[in-house]
């Protein structure tokens, strides 16, 4: 068997980011929805639970050039269905949908057929419903068609340079939100980067916790103290706890070896060593709540933005497709008799 | 037949697939029907609602005016007994290898010409006859490595060719997907059946392809090359390289390198040998075709001149399939096999000889013409079912371009049942079966039917309304 075709490898890695990212946002409007609904200042809740939120995001920008207000109404809206958001959970399924179909040939069918399916149901969704019965059938519907997707990807696909892949593209995808996430709540809690007074926002940290899906995983590890240092070890650096940056950047690192010793991508890879260093960076200086943590997260992102270009550039390398109507015009227009 | 599903089931003259002309459900769909008779209406809907959404989430869709649709299917399957399978299989077979002879002698030898079997301005007046490959000879000197024969059965039940499809014919993976899904929905109409099976289709394509390679390749690297998920048969694409087991690959994934074709890889570049290509021959290389493709592989077609390629279906086999060409295919078969042609025709008039072109001008009430390089159901003119306005248009278009278009006798195209609004109803068939040619020419045990959904209408294509049904041809 030789290697993947390039624009392939490409696909699947963005098939998965785009999945990953789709469970993150719907994870996060949950959270958030829920949050506000204890929040009796609606204005308060504004400026805390729902401005980050989009910040979150890294599309606060993009946000205030169609938006005037951060409210529960317009955020909602622009992470769920907004079209013109490129990173709103529709946009996402769309795009892995569409990315999927143009590897299909090498996906499970079932695999396609959940992620057409999802693509389909929420096509259909009645906007106003959203508004009506809150946003939590319509985020349980999508984290439910993930953990669909990531049980049928991990249950039958063998592992080879296709699984890979889709991890890669999946793990790079987790990293780089839970240090987006710790990094903008940080700031949040903490505007001034003083001392934090253990107990006095954590609501806020719990909330946290909930959005990168370490609630429980806290809650049973936690001493009874609630030290949110703990919270950083789970997020961060615990390597058992698949939603920590550490342990994605594991996947990762061994992905990139399976597919190194298998000859699909070159050795000595650049991103391999650049994933190493990081793991080391973090395992070394374990980042403190009490200051060095926006920084470090803000450092992880870095990374990740090195990693994926170093992936870019060594196993992605194929010509674009051509702007404009032309290329479409012209494969649309041969014939299939 | 008297089940209430069937109540207002009228034969009205025409030959119909399930019943005689008594209204007797013929021997082999005896047992079909009494199967189907027992059941109601509410199930048959259901379980054609079921059928519906399993290709609404295979993204088995087919795009029309833009937008996708699901292809319609209907859940009565087409019976083909076994003795009049091995008889057509035959015929398809003859029919395939005289084809492929005569692609073989028009850009080589040029034997038919001198001994008057074709002429030589038929020949080089065809859209479809590409200069570039004069004198070229493919890899075992193979041409037609994947034929889609249209056949329709007219008032007598006799098996007519209505059309040749050698260059990109469609439809295979409708085939194989049908009877998946007939199997899942709607599994207790196989009781008391033995039907051949269809899943081995692409793998009997595959084979075909890799016979093809070029010579001394030992373990042929075999690609799909697709115009990519514009295209309106793209689900198809994927299907069969998904089948295959090999890459799918647009044109930009593939690049010339020292008169070798190469697959741009996560590691580097991989050697291709097999190219099985679904975009059209003017777009297949930018260099030596049409130079405004944006599809192609820039330099592909001097590999292929090297040798070191094989291009599936070869380019210029058009010339073949042309539908013109069509009227001398019965000679065709004759020069090349020495054996008279087994399967009947559609009695064809050619606009360019000035008897045939009189007479269809001054009948084209009971005439069908076709446009020669049409495709899809576009470009047909069906007599019959024409205003006096169409008439007027498509005789002046032949007056302009006699070349251009070809008419033929309206033929009464056999019916099957068809589950419409809670009752079957009778609609004019025809049937695709699909030949794979590497070694030899093998017949896929099954093929496509198309129905045509519109009452009365003639035309089957999906782009025109119309759906299928599952083939079984019958063990025994």
């Amino acid at each position: 068997m030789s290697a993947m075709l390039a624009r392939v490898a490409d696909s699947l890695y963005w098939t998965a980011r785009a999945i990953e990212r789709a469970d993150t946002y719907a994870r996060l409007l949950e959270v958030s929805h829920a949050m506000s609904r204890e929040s009796a200042d609606t204005q308060a809740g504004d400026r805390s639970v729902w401005e980050p939120l989009v910040d979150i995001t890294g599309d606060l920008e993009a946000f205030r050039r169609t938006h005037v207000h951060v409210n529960e109404t317009s955020a909602v809206w622009f992470l769920s269905f907004a079209d013109e958001n490129p990173n709103s959970i529709i946009s996402c399924i769309t795009r892995a949908r569409n990315n999927a179909q143009s590897v299909r040939d090498l996906l499970p069918t079932e695999v396609w057929e959940a992620l057409n399916t999802v693509y389909l149901e929420l096509s259909s969704w009645p906007p106003g419903r959203l508004g009506r019965g809150g946003v939590y059938p319509f985020s349980r519907q999508v984290r439910r068609a993930v953990h669909l997707l990531h049980g049928l990807v991990d249950g039958s696909m063998r592992r080879d340079a296709t699984w890979h892949f889709l991890r890669l593209g999946r793990f790079a995808e987790r990293a780089d939100k839970v240090a987006r996430l710790l990094e903008v709540k940080y700031r949040l809690v903490l505007p001034e980067e003083a001392a934090l007074v253990p107990g006095t926002e954590f609501h806020q940290w719990r909330s946290l916790l909930r959005s990168g899906g370490a609630d429980e995983a806290y809650v049973k590890l936690a001493t009874g103290k609630d030290s949110p240092r703990e919270l950083v070890q789970l997020l961060v650096v615990d390597d058992k706890f698949p939603r920590s940056i550490v342990f994605c950047l594991d996947q990762i690192a061994e992905s990139l070896r399976h597919l190194v010793w298998a000859g699909d991508i070159a050795e000595a890879h650049n991103a391999l060593s650049l994933v190493a260093q990081t793991r080391a960076e973090l395992s070394r200086d374990v980042p403190s709540i009490n200051g060095s943590l926006a920084t470090a997260m803000d450092h992880v992102q870095l990374r990740c933005n090195q990693i994926h270009a170093a992936l870019a550039e060594s196993c992605f390398a194929y010509a674009p497709g051509y702007e404009g109507g032309a290329w479409h015009a012209q494969a649309a227009g041969q014939p299939q008799n | 037949m008297n089940a209430t599903l069937f109540s207002d089931y009228r034969l009205a003259g025409y030959y119909d697939e399930m019943f005689d002309d008594d209204a007797e459900p013929r021997d082999a769909y005896r047992g079909l029907f009494s199967g189907v008779a027992s059941l109601g209406s509410d199930v048959f809907t259901r379980k054609t609602d079921l059928a519906g959404a399993c290709y609404l989430n295979e993204g088995i869709t087919f795009s029309h005016h833009g937008r996708e649709h699901p292809f319609p299917f209907d859940l009565l399957p087409r019976l083909i007994r076994a003795d009049d399978w091995a008889w057509l299989s035959a015929a398809l077979r003859q029919r395939v290898t005289a084809l492929d002879r005569f692609c073989s002698d028009v850009y080589g030898a040029q034997r038919c010409i001198a001994d008057g079997v074709v002429p030589r301005w038929m020949v080089v007046s065809c859209k479809g006859y590409l200069r570039e490959m004069v004198g070229l000879r493919p890899p075992k000197d193979r041409w037609v490595h994947l034929a889609g024969i249209d056949l329709i059965r007219d008032e007598d039940g006799v098996w007519r060719v209505l059309e040749d499809n050698l260059r990109t014919p469609s439809g295979l993976s409708y085939v194989v997907q049908n009877r998946t899904f007939m199997r899942r929905v709607f599994p207790e109409a196989f009781a008391g059946y033995a039907v051949r099976r269809v899943d081995g289709a692409p793998i009997q394509l595959r084979r075909a392809l890799m016979q093809s390679a070029p010579d001394g390749v030992a373990d042929p690297r075999l690609v799909v090359l697709t115009p990519g998920p514009m295209n309106a048969a793209y689900y198809e694409h994927s299907f069969l390289a998904q089948q295959m087991g090999v890459p799918l690959a647009e044109g930009r994934d593939l690049v010339v390198r020292n008169q070798r074709v190469y697959l741009k890889t996560t590691a580097g570049y991989d050697p291709v040998d097999v190219i099985y290509r679904r975009i059209d021959d003017a777009f297949l290389d930018p260099v030596c075709l049409r130079q405004d493709s944006l599809l192609g592989v820039p330099g592909l077609m001097g590999v292929y001149r090297a040798g070191n390629v094989a291009l599936c279906t070869a380019p210029g086999t058009g010339v073949a399939d042309d539908k013109a060409m069509y009227a001398f295919v019965p000679d065709i078969i004759r020069y090349y096999m020495g054996e008279e042609p087994l399967l009947q025709q559609v009695p064809t008039y050619l606009m360019e000889r000035p008897d045939d072109r009189e007479y269809v001008l001054d009948n084209l009430r009971s005439l069908v013409v076709k446009a020669v390089d049409g495709a899809g159901g576009y470009g047909i003119l069906i007599g019959p079912h024409s205003t006096a306005e169409e008439r007027a248009e498509f005789a002046q278009r032949i007056d302009d371009n006699p070349r251009g278009y070809i008419a033929q006798n309206t033929i009464s195209l056999s019916r099957a049942p068809v589950f419409l609004g809670g009752r079957f109803a009778a609609r004019h068939i025809d049937l695709r079966p699909f030949i794979t040619y590497g070694a030899r020419p093998e017949v896929v045990p099954g093929g496509l039917t198309r129905v045509a959904l519109k009452e009365g209408s003639l035309v089957v294509n999906s782009s025109q309304g119309g759906g299928s049904k599952d083939t079984w041809v019958l063990e025994r």
